[in-house]
């Protein structure tokens, strides 16, 4: 008879699905830091127009 | 190289030249992208063999899995500059889902049910999340620009599932008519199925049935 493979067995306690959502950042903090990034380029672009840097 | 998607002419362009960028070359950045997933977890796998905890492995791929679906989903939509909220909500959508594929695991892992070639397996097959996270995204986004016609045709050389045939379109139809490569079939997206997309050619005697078949059938 083949012997079975043996098992493996992975040290600690696994991380619930909700445990796991705590520990990544959402993709919608993207967006916010995209649409900081445009405001930010939005307001140099009038410091430029207005010759202030 | 800098890209974008040219949703007018249906088209990838490199925005340095202004020069089509062909259907195979975003294949070929997908398939990098997916397979430096692979090899990502792979070195997460190895660390968890070499003794680390099963929550580590865990966090560690729920981040950098989410990262590279990020990143399809961005190429999906010709770059970051053009993901917009929504697409950015269902690329959110699909990557909950690996997460809790990712749950799953951690539980089996943690139990000891797995032998040490199925951990790895499956582990590995994590890494598809990349390219259902590119097809989905690029499924939604043509629809929302108004590209409303697609035809799904299957790769040479017979790579795909025993499901891929069914979902393989002869002719160009309704958009919504078209199932996302890697959505309910047993390769999970491992497959070169392709998606074209174009906007509708009129007059198309197909498509205009069709919707009104379609209407029809709402109506009634």
């Amino acid at each position: 008879m083949a012997e079975q493979p043996e098992k493996f067995q992975a040290n600690g306690e696994p991380l619930s699905y909700s445990q796991l959502l705590d520990r990544v950042e959402p993709f919608t903090r993207f967006a916010a830091l995209r649409a900081a990034r445009a405001a930010r380029s939005a307001r140099l672009r009038e410091l430029l127009a207005a010759r202030r840097i | 190289m800098a890209m974008g998607f040219d949703y007018r002419d249906g088209v990838y362009r490199d925005l340095a030249t202004g020069e089509d960028v062909s259907q195979e070359e975003i294949q070929r950045l997908l398939n990098q992208e997916w397979r430096a997933m692979e090899s990502v977890i792979a070195g997460h796998f190895a660390a968890l063999l070499a003794g680390g905890s099963v929550a580590s492995f865990q966090t560690a791929m729920a981040r950098d899995l989410r990262d590279s679906m990020l990143r399809a989903g961005a190429l999906a939509a010709g770059g970051t500059a053009q993901l917009s909220p929504r697409d950015l909500a269902t690329a959110e959508a699909l990557a909950n889902r690996a997460v809790r594929s990712l749950a799953t695991l951690g539980r089996q892992l943690a139990s000891g049910k797995l032998t040490q070639a199925q951990a790895a397996t499956k582990a590995a097959n994590l890494a598809l999340y990349t390219r259902q996270g590119f097809h989905r995204g690029q499924l939604l986004q043509r629809t929302e620009a108004g590209v409303l016609e697609a035809r799904r045709t299957l790769a040479g050389g017979a790579r795909h599932c025993l499901s891929c045939p069914a979902y393989e379109t002869r002719d160009w139809v309704p958009v919504d008519d078209v199932v996302a490569i890697g959505d309910a079939c047993e390769c999970g997206g491992r497959c070169l199925c392709i998606v074209t997309y174009r906007k509708p050619q009129l007059p198309n005697q197909n498509l205009i049935e069709a919707v009104t078949e379609r209407q029809l059938a709402i109506e009634n």
